[in-house]
């Protein structure tokens, strides 16, 4: 009973408006001095949350996503995304998905993306006479693969918390990632079609594509060496979020050589900012998963739910809901760390694979990141289109039917997810 | 103040740069001189906990710890003040009580040391005591500038 009122306490703070920290942290002190456990057991979950190799992960990759715009390497993306796809119907709205897809292989946080590349494309959609609303609905729909395709920050961040491997997470993001951006593109081509949206006269000559791919060649190298040391087994993924790094690091010197020190420093503080604000969430969440667990939250929750069904198909379905319901409410992050261990339990318990599981709940929690009213990418994309938040919603109406038809995909075809990580680590 | 700010953003960034340079390291001396870095894992792991909550402070100062203030803007503008007040009030008192519970956790561990790098308690759970503290600042720093204020703070959900 006290874990599922720490669970509502948590709830109604966080509908308060305090911050996620002070939320999940004031009902743990609570708890903890209520049922007289010594201090100390909060200190030490708070501490040993972070003591962890897969999430120095973390800020890495973030720091990956923020030299890449510090550098201007997106641009050089968005150039040759431009002309291998901008002949496609619906132009630089298939550019925009398209480019997002490269950047997504070197950045694993949507709101990267958008406000990166996503930046460059809204100006040239706007530029090319699209309506800015659609620009923003395409750029905030496209930036969820980031967080899908390899890597990733969520599931770096659900493996941890549930003991997933990360590195078959991260591998499994693979073919999800790329049936989203091929839904997307289909979707907006039919689209295209039907508004008569412009698009590039002619396809590129052979010798337009060499020029412009060669400018973007040792960026879009980076995921093909990220994905290539994971599925050899060269690297861990914090190994290779370094390897990544000091990839950029040196493309961004020596190649684009566009990379100022003041850029760099940026790009260091914003990272620092983003990697605190979400690992000290996960610090503290691990007090509040520890209380669920001696409070038998997850077995209660089990039980309740193997009395619905013991199918691990409608039991998905029920967590689809649910996880639909919380991701308009809460972040993602705050979401993986309050959800993933209370649902992990039944749903593994009653088969599903647990990378499977995995990708349905960062997939899920991704489209949360577009729906009202804790959409943070449709915050960050209305404020940088210039466009109103309801303006945004009623162009991404299309785009829903692709993405919740995807996740009806990784969620009813296991083999979508695990197909990957099965082949290569066995 | 600002000198304060800027020491402790130095901080962060030799702390990033450290997460970054130890793994890499480790893949060069393993990969290229077949010499695996004993302590790195456990190195890379203590500049992460340092840089989390050293750095919180300045999260929490910029406003930048993530929260959704949709239901708090339709109240009434001096509700909304009291209840920004109660928050920043209810945050220093929870970072005293965890700064409180990790000095106490440190106090009664003076002697452990952790297992590969036999790296003393006292600086392994530090960060987390001088964060505890510096976040206790940071939020009564946010209370005096809101009771200064009179009124609340505009409404805005934190992207991060």
């Amino acid at each position: 009973m006290q874990g599922f009122i720490v669970v509502f306490a948590f709830v109604g703070l966080f509908a308060l408006g305090f911050p996620v920290v002070l939320a999940l942290a004031i009902p743990c002190v609570i708890y903890v001095v209520s049922n007289g456990l010594p201090l100390d057991l909060v200190a030490q979950r708070t501490l040993y949350a972070l003591d962890s190799f897969p999430l120095v992960a973390v800020p890495v990759f973030l720091f990956v996503g923020s030299v890449m715009n510090s550098a201007g390497i997106s641009a050089y993306i968005y150039r040759f995304a431009d002309t291998l796809v901008g002949r496609l119907p619906g132009g630089l709205a298939q550019v925009n998905i398209f480019g997002s897809l490269i950047f997504a292989g070197m950045s694993g946080s949507a709101l990267a993306d958008i406000g990166g590349i996503g930046r460059i494309e809204i100006d040239a959609m706007k530029k090319k006479g699209y309506n800015r609303a659609f620009a923003a609905a395409v750029t905030s729909s496209s930036a969820i693969v980031g967080p899908i395709f390899p890597p990733s920050i969520p599931l770096i961040i659900y493996g941890t918390v549930t003991g997933v491997s990360v590195l078959q997470l991260l591998l499994g993001g693979i073919l999800p990632g790329l049936i989203c951006v091929a839904g997307l593109m289909l979707m907006t081509a039919w689209l295209a079609r039907k508004r008569n949206y412009p698009r590039a006269e002619r396809w590129p000559t052979m010798r337009e594509l060499w020029r412009d791919m060669l400018p973007a060649l040792p960026a879009i190298m980076a995921p093909v060496i990220l994905i290539v040391g994971m599925l050899a087994g060269f690297f861990t993924p914090t190994e290779i979020a370094a390897v990544t790094v000091i990839y950029t690091l040196l493309i961004s010197t020596l190649f684009y050589r566009d990379l100022t020190m003041s850029g760099l420093y940026s790009a260091a503080i914003e990272t620092i900012r983003a990697s605190s604000a979400i690992l000290l969430i996960v610090s503290v969440a691990a007090l509040f998963g520890w209380i669920l667990s001696v409070e038998q939250v997850p077995q209660t929750l089990t039980g309740f739910m193997l009395q619905i069904s013991k199918d691990p198909y409608v039991l998905l379905l029920l967590v689809n809901v649910l996880l639909i319901i919380v991701g308009m409410f809460l972040d993602s992050t705050t979401a993986i760390l309050v959800i993933a261990p209370i649902i992990a339990k039944p749903l593994v318990l009653a088969g599903v694979d647990p990378v499977h599981l995995g990708m349905v709940v960062v997939f899920n929690l991704m489209i949360g990141l577009l729906t009202p009213p804790m959409g943070l990418a449709l915050f960050l994309v209305a404020d940088i289109a210039e466009v109103k938040m309801k303006d945004v919603l009623r162009e991404m109406l299309p785009f829903y039917i692709p993405l919740v038809l995807t996740l009806l995909l990784i969620t009813y075809i296991p083999w979508i997810t695990t197909v990957i990580p099965r082949y290569f680590l066995g | 103040m600002k000198l304060f700010v800027t020491i402790l953003r130095l901080v962060c960034c030799l702390m990033l740069a450290g997460l970054i340079l130890t793994p890499f390291a480790q893949i060069v001396l393993r990969g290229a001189f077949n010499l695996p870095m004993a302590g790195a894992e456990e190195m890379a792991r203590y500049m992460l906990i340092c840089l989390t909550f050293l750095a919180a402070a300045l999260v929490s100062l910029d406003g930048g710890q993530i929260k959704m203030e949709e239901f708090q803007a339709m109240l009434p503008e001096r509700p909304r003040w009291l209840l920004q007040l109660f928050i920043e009030m209810a945050g220093a008192i929870l970072f005293a009580v965890l700064a409180y519970a990790a000095i106490g956790t440190i106090a009664r561990n003076i002697t452990s040391r952790t297992a590969t790098l036999e790296m003393p308690f006292l600086l392994f759970m530090g960060p987390l005591a001088v964060g505890a503290v510096l976040l206790t600042i940071a939020n009564l720093v946010l209370l005096f500038r809101t009771w200064s204020r009179g009124k609340p703070d505009d409404k805005q959900t934190t992207l991060t």
